[in-house]
């Protein structure tokens, strides 16, 4: 908050305190002065209502009219004194109200009195006066009572509203004082505090103190200003550090130009218009020997002494009039030439008079040195040219020969000294070409350049002894005297022309060859254009070689041909060889050719185009065709044989199949080829089979049966394998061939049936059983025994057979019904009825129980695991039994119950037994 | 009486007498039901009695000759009365004190009289049967209104009543007029309805309403008269600053409609005092007592005996305006 509004807020507090005060002080006086009026009024009224007590004893007891006329004017006065009422409530007392409930009807009862006098007429008016004296006597005490106590509730009144008073004056004087002092120390710590804090700061910073600063966060005008303050003295602080810097940089410039003027090779002073040096650098001292101190102030002619002076008068005098003058001059120093470069730049002031001079001697003598060592240099260049390997020909703008090396010399016949200063073509260029090279040497002279400037070209050059010399030649233009110059570099290329010349006659023998060969051989760039062709592809095409030469492939051998090229062509392209076996119709026939894309590669690898050479194979695939015709005919013929006949190489895939694969296990024999066996005819019916066939192809003829379901039929398959043995005795697959003889195996049951025996398990049959059931309880019934009936059959033998085929499910019969003659005694009868459907007859039993004991047996023995074929099988059976020792059994009533007991125990879950009895 | 029942006999005694020992503090306060003991009521209703220290249980009655009965009969320490019964007591009895005046009235007895009866104002009354509540200031007031209007109390023929049977004697006209206080004053009015009439007096009857306390508790127990009074300053406090709070108190406890606080508070003045007026009252009503004949002649007590100012000196000294 600001200071003003502080200070009016202040203000108005004091004012307000002030009229709080006021009121306060104002309503404690009013309420003393009415309390003193009411004490005045109250003791008015009690010695108003004492005299009118007195009164009313006088009159009771002597009833004089003075007394009564007393007595009424009192009460009328007090009355009146009485009905005076005080608007403050806390001033009208309980007393007073008393005292007027009552004081009106004392007239009322003093009538009365009055009315009868003194004299006593009989009894009741004397009972009654006296009643009456009685009641304005007691009615009259109240009204003292009142009266009393209402100055007493006054007094006790106007003393509260005196200690009220004081109070209030002892508590206005308090918040005046409070007030006062909190505004003082207001005023103090808003004010006056930031005030002496702000005149520190400012004497600290007339003392050069600027980083001090306020820490005043006030929002007022203090606050302000001091934050003003601190900003004043920031940038006062940033300025005066800026200065420094300046200074001290400007310092550092100084010093850096002194050390550069000091450190630099060369004398550096200004004189003044005086002719007085101003300056001179620390190299003054190092040629002069003497501090460079001592020049300042001094003249040149001092200095340097007055010959030195006379030499450089001149110049000092032009550089006084304002010419900027150089010059070099020399002096023989400790028997040495020193050189040195003056340079007198004049100091100009606008106006255009001359200040003084910055003078700068540079000491030369090392470049006077260094030029000489270049003129030195040349010499040894030109030594080098003469014993160049290369002829070197040094011609000026005007074709006169201004060089010959050694060189040259050897190469041209021509000695140096004959030739410097002829013309270049009356020398070394051949007559024919003269003309031009004159043409070629003007457009040169102007311009510096010519088809021959700056390249490498052969040329053939002129030997004194008139023949031609083939050389290399190379011509760099260098600028003389405004014109154009050349240097020629000229070399024999007498001998590699030869060798050239061989390489050629090497390259048309080879061409002669591969023209020579019955084969079309051409060589095609990456852009698939031909840069060569033999002799046999340019006939074949009707082409010659130039026309050849850039066609496209596919131009020269057309686009039908082409596309059969395309794949080959790409795999060549990337570097890749390639083979091809193409046909193409050739008047009006088919001709069979084979190409080969051959990539010829670059030292790193790249390929740079490629070979195609191409035979004509229309023969051997003749011979091909005839081959395949017979094949056909073979195929034809076991295709239409009713029996499965197949190759199988050693990795068990099929290399040949016949037709009837499609027929009888619906396999396509043409996709079959190449596919694995199991793949072809499926897991289970591979199963049965990988044993004899690993037989086969361990050299062995196998023979072997096996049922096989396939495409919804069972066949009953007679199956030969014959192994392909190759001539070192090693078997290189197996020839197969199955015969279906399932109608043969038909009859084969049929006639099983009809036997006593199963021919599988080698127990009794159904026939048998039968006949052996009835002889059974006919010879029970005589004997009065019990006899038992078992049902078994192997839990989930389908599955066993569907899984592992019919082969496997023969084993496992085979293996339980040899368990379960190994649980009975021999009297007893185990039979198999069908399939995997078994029964037991048990007989000459003890108990009904007993043939219980019999089928835990065989539950057990089954729990042992059935390894057949190679293959270990968990099996368990179920068995229902039933047991009877009836008269009168019927056999089929007790094999049905059997069976019924048989279903309660598969019920149960299997690998259990249940029993029923016939009663 | 066999053993049995004198063992019975002991243990009854045992627990009345242990009984009275738990409740030796208390003080039994016998209030007469009517709107002058309104300072009561507020300092029981708001706490002020606990609050002061003192523990009081209020026994209600109807009437303070009644209440001052029950104190010299022992039933209670202390109890509210006009001055007449205290007057009429004290002429054989010295067992109890007045220690205070708890209010005074002008208007608190009222001649209630049947407008058949053609009582149109106090000389009407000459001849007229009035029930009277002998022994109270209803005997007082009527003696007092006939012998102001110059009528012979004899001439009158009087039917002693309880208060509470003055609507029941007018209704059935057993009684011309009934001398009454309130509430049965309003509730006589209100029953007979435009049948009543109030027979006009001067009020010059200012009824005290004091506290009397039996003698064994005076001095013994000053402290807790002495609290007993502050608590009833504070209601006294209280009913000047909350009047219509006040109203609602004395409604709920005298079971009464704001018609009958509205006939008697204009009337009513709360406030402790012992005055010399209430010696001169006694006094003046012991002469009239004699004269009358209510009372054998004799020499009438000595009232300021019967005054005991210690406790409300101990209160309020102001309020103590007698000489001894």
């Amino acid at each position: 908050m600001k200071i003003r509004t502080q200070l009016f807020l202040s203000g108005l507090m004091a004012m307000l305190v002030t009229a709080v005060a006021g009121g306060f002080a104002w309503d404690a006086d009013r309420r003393a002065r009415l309390s003193d009026q009411d004490l005045q009024h109250t003791q008015l009224v009690a010695q108003q209502v004492a005299n009118l007590l007195v009164l009313t004893q006088e009159y009771a007891n002597h009833f004089e009219p003075r007394a009564a006329q007393q007595w009424r004017q009192r009460h009328a006065t007090l009355e009146d004194g009485l009905s005076k009422s005080f608007n403050d409530p806390e001033l009208s007392s309980l007393a007073a109200q008393v005292a007027r409930d009552h004081v009106k009807h004392l007239p009322g009862v003093f009538t009365r009195l009055a009315e009868l006098g003194d004299q006593s007429r009989d009894n009741f008016t004397e009972r009654r006066k006296q009643f009456l004296v009685d009641q304005l006597l007691t009615n009259t005490q109240v009204l003292a009572d009142s009266a009393a106590r209402w100055t007493t509730d006054s007094l006790h009144k106007q003393r509260l509203a005196s200690q009220r008073y004081q109070t209030t004056q002892v508590a206005v004087l308090v918040a005046f004082l409070a007030m006062l002092l909190g505004q003082t120390w207001w005023l103090s710590r808003r004010v006056l505090v930031p005030l002496a804090e702000l005149e520190r700061a400012t004497v600290a910073v007339e003392q050069g103190e600027l980083g001090l600063r306020i820490a005043s966060q006030a929002k007022n005008e203090l606050g302000s200003l001091a934050r003003q303050f601190n900003a004043m003295v920031a940038a006062l602080d940033e300025r005066t550090r800026q200065l420094r810097s300046e200074i001290d940089m400007r310092h550092q410039s100084e010093r850096r130009i002194q050390m550069i003027t000091d450190n630099m090779p060369a004398l550096i002073s200004y004189i003044d218009k005086e002719g007085r040096y101003q300056f001179a650098n620390a190299y003054y001292q190092t040629i002069y020997g003497v501090a460079s101190s001592s020049f300042v102030g001094k003249t040149v002619a001092e200095t340097l002494g007055t010959e030195a002076y006379k030499a450089l008068q001149p110049y000092l005098e032009s550089a006084f009039r304002g010419e900027h003058v150089t010059f070099e001059r020399s002096i023989v120093e400790k028997g040495n030439d020193v050189h040195f470069l003056v340079d007198y730049q004049p100091d100009l002031k606008e106006d255009g008079t001359v200040d003084g001079i910055y003078v700068m001697v540079l000491d030369i003598t090392a470049r006077k040195s260094a030029e000489l060592k270049r003129a030195q240099s040349e010499d040894r260049i030109r030594a080098i040219l003469t014993h160049a390997p290369d002829a070197f020909v040094g011609m000026d703008d005007g074709g006169l020969i201004v060089e010959w090396n050694r060189q040259a010399e050897l190469t041209f016949g021509w000695k140096r000294e004959e030739v410097l200063g002829r013309k270049v073509a009356e020398v070394i260029i051949p007559e024919e070409m003269r003309a031009a090279h004159e043409k070629g040497l003007e457009r040169f002279k102007s311009s510096g350049t010519g088809p021959v400037i700056n390249n490498r070209i052969e040329v053939e050059a002129l030997h004194r002894d008139g023949h031609t010399v083939p050389a290399q030649m190379s011509i760099a233009a260098i600028m003389h005297n405004g014109g154009y110059a050349a240097n020629a570099f000229l070399h024999d290329i007498s001998e590699s022309k030869a060798s050239a010349a061989k390489l050629a006659a090497v390259q048309r023998r080879l061409q002669d060859v591969m023209n020579n060969i019955p084969a079309m051989i051409g060589y095609f760039d990456m852009d698939e254009h031909c840069r060569f062709a033999n002799h046999a592809g340019l006939t074949f095409y009707g082409l010659k070689a130039e026309e050849a030469n850039g066609m496209a492939l596919s131009q020269i051998i057309g686009q039908a041909n082409y596309e059969q090229h395309r794949p080959h062509l790409q795999k060549v392209l990337a570097g890749e060889r390639s083979v091809l076996d193409g046909r193409i119709d050739l008047n009006g026939k088919t001709a069979s050719f084979q190409a080969h894309f051959i990539p010829e590669r670059s030292e790193g690898g790249l390929t740079q185009g490629f070979y195609i050479m191409t035979f004509d194979v229309s023969k051997l695939k003749e011979a091909e065709r005839e081959r395949a015709k017979v094949d056909q005919r073979l195929r034809t013929i076991t295709d239409n044989l009713p029996v499965l006949i197949s190759y199988i190489d050693q990795d068990r895939r099929l290399q040949f199949c016949n037709g009837t694969f499609k027929d009888w296990l619906g396999v396509d024999p043409k996709k079959a080829v190449g596919c694995h066996v199991r793949d072809i005819i499926g897991e289970p019916l591979y199963l049965q089979r990988e044993a004899q066939m690993d037989q086969a192809l361990s050299g062995e003829n196998v023979r072997f049966e096996v049922s096989s379901e396939a495409i919804g039929t069972s066949r009953y398959l007679q199956t030969v394998y014959i192994p392909d043995q190759r001539q070192d005795g090693s078997v290189a697959g197996i020839y197969a061939m199955s015969t279906d003889v399932t109608e043969l195996k038909k009859v084969e049951q049929q006639l099983s049936v009809l036997a006593r025996y199963d021919s599988l398990t080698g127990l009794p049959n159904r026939r048998h059983f039968e006949e052996k059931l009835q002889e059974a309880l006919d010879r029970s019934e005589r004997l009065r025994q019990c006899v038992a009936l078992l049902f078994l059959d192997v839990d989930k033998f389908k599955a066993i057979n569907d899984t592992f085929g019919h082969g496997i499910g023969d084993e496992v019969l085979k293996e339980f019904a040899l368990r379960l003659t190994k649980c009975v005694r021999k009297t007893d009868t185990v039979a198999r009825l069908a399939g995997d459907e078994f029964v037991i007859l048990l007989e000459g039993l003890h108990t009904m129980e007993e043939p219980q004991f019999v089928a835990r047996k065989i539950i057990g023995t089954m729990g042992f695991p059935f390894e057949v074929a190679g293959r270990v099988l968990a099996v368990s059976t179920s068995i229902g039994i039933a047991a009877s020792d009836a008269v009168g059994v019927i056999p089929a009533r007790l094999l049905a119950l059997a069976d019924e007991a048989l279903y309660q125990a598969k019920g149960a879950g299997r690998n259990t037994f249940r029993s029923i009895n016939l009663p | 009486m066999n053993f049995q029942l004198r063992i019975a006999h002991f243990a009854v005694l045992a627990l009345v007498l242990i009984s009275v020992q738990t409740r030796a503090g208390e003080l039994t306060f016998g209030v007469s039901r009517t709107p002058l003991s309104l300072p009561i009521y507020v300092a029981d209703e708001l706490g002020y009695f606990r609050s002061e220290g003192v523990a009081v249980t209020l026994q209600e009655c109807v009437g303070g000759h009644r209440c001052l009965a029950a104190v010299l009969d022992g039933r209670a320490d202390i109890a509210t009365s006009a001055d007449t019964p205290i007057m009429f007591r004290s002429f054989d009895s010295a067992d109890f004190y007045v220690i205070a005046t708890l209010a005074t009235t002008a208007d608190d007895v009222k001649l209630i009289a049947r407008k058949s009866a053609g009582i149109k104002d106090p000389a009407g009354l000459s001849g007229k049967t009035v029930g009277v509540v002998l022994g109270s200031s209803s005997q007082y007031f009527l003696d007092s209104c006939l012998l102001l209007n110059g009528i012979d109390p004899k001439s009158v023929s009087t039917v002693p009543m309880q208060p509470e049977q003055a609507t029941m004697l007018l209704q059935s006209k057993k009684v011309d007029v009934a001398a009454v206080w309130e509430p049965f004053g309003y509730q006589a009015s209100k029953a007979l309805g435009s049948e009543a009439a109030l027979v006009p007096n001067e009020g010059i009857y200012k009824l005290s309403w004091n506290l009397v306390a039996h003698r064994k508790i005076v001095r013994v127990r000053d402290n807790d008269l002495a609290a007993l009074l502050r608590a009833i300053r504070r209601a006294n406090q209280y009913i000047e600053q909350s009047p219509k709070e006040a109203q609602s108190i004395l409604r709920r406890r005298l079971a009464v409609d704001q018609g009958l606080i509205d006939w008697v508070w204009p009337h009513l003045r709360f406030g402790l005092s012992l005055d010399q007026m209430l010696l001169k009252t006694l006094e003046s009503q012991a002469r009239w007592a004699m004269q009358e004949g209510h009372v054998a002649p004799r020499k009438p007590p000595n009232y300021l005996r019967v005054l005991y100012e210690a406790p409300l000196q101990q209160v309020d000294p102001r309020a103590v305006a007698f000489i001894r």
